[in-house]
């Protein structure tokens, strides 16, 4: 019994690993193209621009996937998915980039991260935001809120 | 064992421990190596399924989602310990069960279980740490260790 | 009755009239499960503790024994009896529910034997009349005692064994019916250096080994005068070593006629890594299995040699090794012996 449950098992996983890794080259392939959406002008908001140059500066990165990227009238959050083999390097990339865009937008309150939460956060904000169902309070207080989330330690 | 202490034994029981040596059946390496491998790639793709679904559904991050998915597993330990599932798991899995969170929890739980018939205080209070307490203990003073390496390097080293 | 220097020679012929043997689930699924008096399903025997179950297992086969010979409780003189656990307490617990004067020994699973060689020898010295003999030992107790928690989920290598959980007993009587007992060897400490808990079948086969090349020796009998010689629980490790140190020793056994205890219980798929071990495993598979063999007539002469490994989780921990030690006790049919 032990042999033969060992074996199945064995050759379930050897199945599961094959298939997984064959099914991974089709996927990487097609999902090379970024998730980026620039955020539509909103006359009761704050104009999203600088968030969308943040973007389209960020956009050279060949680590990066995905960005995210809210702005009110001092203050940016961007949130950035990298390739899963630089994740590695996610510190160090951060940093780097984080200095960037406080370069690139002087005087403004840059908040970058790499964290899938807040990935997900800005993405419904700006969903919203395209929506034109927020306010600028609310948005400054959604972005209050994001921001709190990613100074979160354990 | 060391070649020095066999040389204290008498001649006898160094012929002995030799043709034991021989005769005695070794742990199947390869395979374990493969199991441990396997199942303990299952436990923690298990583990990032439900860190996965703490991100999206609950207000946790990358980095604060560790914890509820820790005591998640734990949990999960918890039971199949209880039920008896895990030990059957260990023997062939080996490090496999034993070097994720889950062997951590299953150390802790099955000496609690095991001591319960000796009391709460006695019983399940000395003893639950009984296998999992090296663990700790170890744990801490190696943190210390590196800790202290890296605290002399960055102040001295200019690091 | 001394011969040589370890043998016992029981001319007044001691007599086991009946047996009792207990078994718990895992025994359930074994070999030689048809010859169990009671088996249990339950691992806890509706007991609060492993220890208490161990307790009951042990007044149950004790009861069995004695339920099933022609004595009432009152007339046993004396109970021989031990086990693995902390001052032998799950055997003194059932000492004091039985009520009769009680020896208790340690010699880990070599005291089936023990206990049996003594109440023979007391017997034979007109000591007493009728004297029950038994161990007991539990799994999941033993465990607890020896090794890791129950449920501890940690690799055993292919050398650790099973402990049995089950109780035997033998009633030894002056007169009556049924198989004799015709001489015991006690063995000698044995040692080789041996320091893995989990190869105890490893440690022990140089003891069994000793034990059989004395007995035969002493005895003044080739190995062919029995028509198996038994070990106790050195398991598939062990008794293979066993073999190859005997045929070293210019003692050549047939296969089919060195048998161990701790391969007969468990069939072949139970997940038991090497096989059973325990003060039980000898006790339950000699005095249910091979004495209703010998009860059968396909067996007249057994050497029953039990070994037991008797180091403490605290000698193990302080890096001592492991010491050994075999007796064995020869049970003929009572037509056969002269």
């Amino acid at each position: 019994m032990n042999m033969t449950f060992f074996q199945k098992f064995f050759l379930f996983f050897s199945l599961a690993i094959v298939c997984a890794g064959c099914g991974t080259d089709e996927t990487m392939e097609s999902q090379s193209s970024l998730d980026i959406n620039p955020l539509s002008a909103k006359p009761s908001l704050f104009d999203q621009s600088p968030s969308n140059m943040a973007k389209e500066s960020l956009m050279e990165y060949e680590e990066i996937t995905g960005i995210k990227a809210v702005n009110s009238d001092k203050e940016m959050i961007i949130a950035v998915q990298i390739k899963h083999m630089k994740r590695f390097f996610m510190a160090k990339h951060r940093k780097a980039w984080q200095k960037e865009m406080e370069k690139q937008f002087p005087g403004w309150k840059v908040e970058l991260s790499t964290d899938r939460k807040i990935y997900l956060e800005l993405d419904k904000l700006e969903e919203k935001i395209n929506k034109d169902t927020l306010s600028k309070d609310e948005l400054k207080k959604e972005m209050k809120h994001i921001i709190k989330l990613s100074k979160e330690q354990t | 064992m060391a070649d020095e202490k066999k040389k204290k034994l008498p001649p006898k029981a160094q012929a002995y421990q030799a043709l034991q040596d021989k005769k005695e059946e070794k742990r199947p390496i390869v395979k374990n190596c493969m199991m441990a491998f396997l199942v303990g790639g299952t436990i923690c793709f298990i583990g990032q399924i439900i860190m996965t679904f703490y991100i999206h559904f609950f207000p946790f991050t990358e980095q604060t989602a560790g914890n509820p998915t820790t005591a998640t597993l734990i949990f999960l330990t918890m039971l199949a310990t209880g039920f008896g599932y895990y030990d059957r798991l260990g023997q062939f899995a080996g490090a496999g069960s034993a070097v994720p969170v889950t062997g951590f929890g299953n150390a802790v739980i099955s000496a609690a279980i095991e001591h319960r018939t000796e009391g709460y205080i006695i019983g399940v209070g000395t003893n639950m740490f009984k296998v999992a307490g090296p663990v700790i203990v170890y744990g801490v003073f190696s943190a210390f260790i590196v800790a202290l390496i890296k605290t002399i390097l960055t102040q001295w080293g200019g690091m | 009755m001394l011969q040589g220097k370890q043998t016992w020679i029981f001319q007044n012929h001691p007599v086991i009239i009946s047996t009792g043997t207990v078994g718990g689930p895992y025994e359930a699924e074994g070999k030689i499960r048809k010859s169990f008096d009671i088996l249990h399903d339950d691992l806890w025997l509706q007991q609060e503790s492993f220890e208490k179950a161990q307790q009951v297992m042990l007044e149950e086969a004790a009861q069995i024994a004695i339920k099933k010979s022609p004595i009432q409780k009152e007339q046993v003189e004396f109970f021989i009896s031990g086990d693995l656990i902390n001052q032998i307490t799950p055997t003194t617990f059932a000492a004091r529910t039985i009520g009769v004067p009680y020896f208790g020994l340690f010699s880990a699973c070599a005291t089936s034997m023990e206990s049996l060689a003594l109440a023979a020898a007391i017997i034979n010295a007109d000591g007493a009349n009728y004297i029950l003999s038994g161990v007991a030992s539990h799994n999941s107790a033993t465990e607890k005692q020896f090794r890791y928690p129950t449920e501890y989920g940690g690799q055993k290598p292919p050398t650790a064994q099973w402990t049995v959980t089950g109780a035997g007993c033998a009633l030894v009587a002056k007169t009556g019916t049924g198989p004799v007992i015709t001489s015991a060897t006690i063995g000698k400490v044995v040692d080789m250096g041996m320091k893995d808990p989990f190869n105890m079948g490893g440690a022990m086969a140089p003891a069994a080994v000793d034990t059989i090349e004395t007995h035969l020796k002493e005895r003044g009998v080739d190995h062919t005068y029995y028509d198996l010689i038994i070990t106790g629980d050195l398991a598939r490790v062990g008794h293979e070593i066993s073999k190859e140190l005997l045929h070293k020793r210019g003692i050549d056994i047939p296969e089919e006629k060195y048998v161990d205890c701790g391969i007969e219980i468990y069939q072949e798929d139970q997940q038991v890594l090497a096989g059973g071990s325990g003060t039980a495993c000898s006790a339950v598979v000699t005095y249910g299995h091979f004495l209703k063999q010998m009860e059968e007539g396909k067996l007249s002469r057994i050497l029953v040699v039990a070994t037991g490994s008797l180091q403490s989780p605290l000698s193990v921990n302080q890096g001592d090794s492991i010491p050994c030690i075999a007796h064995a006790v020869s049970i003929e049919a009572g037509s056969d012996v002269t």
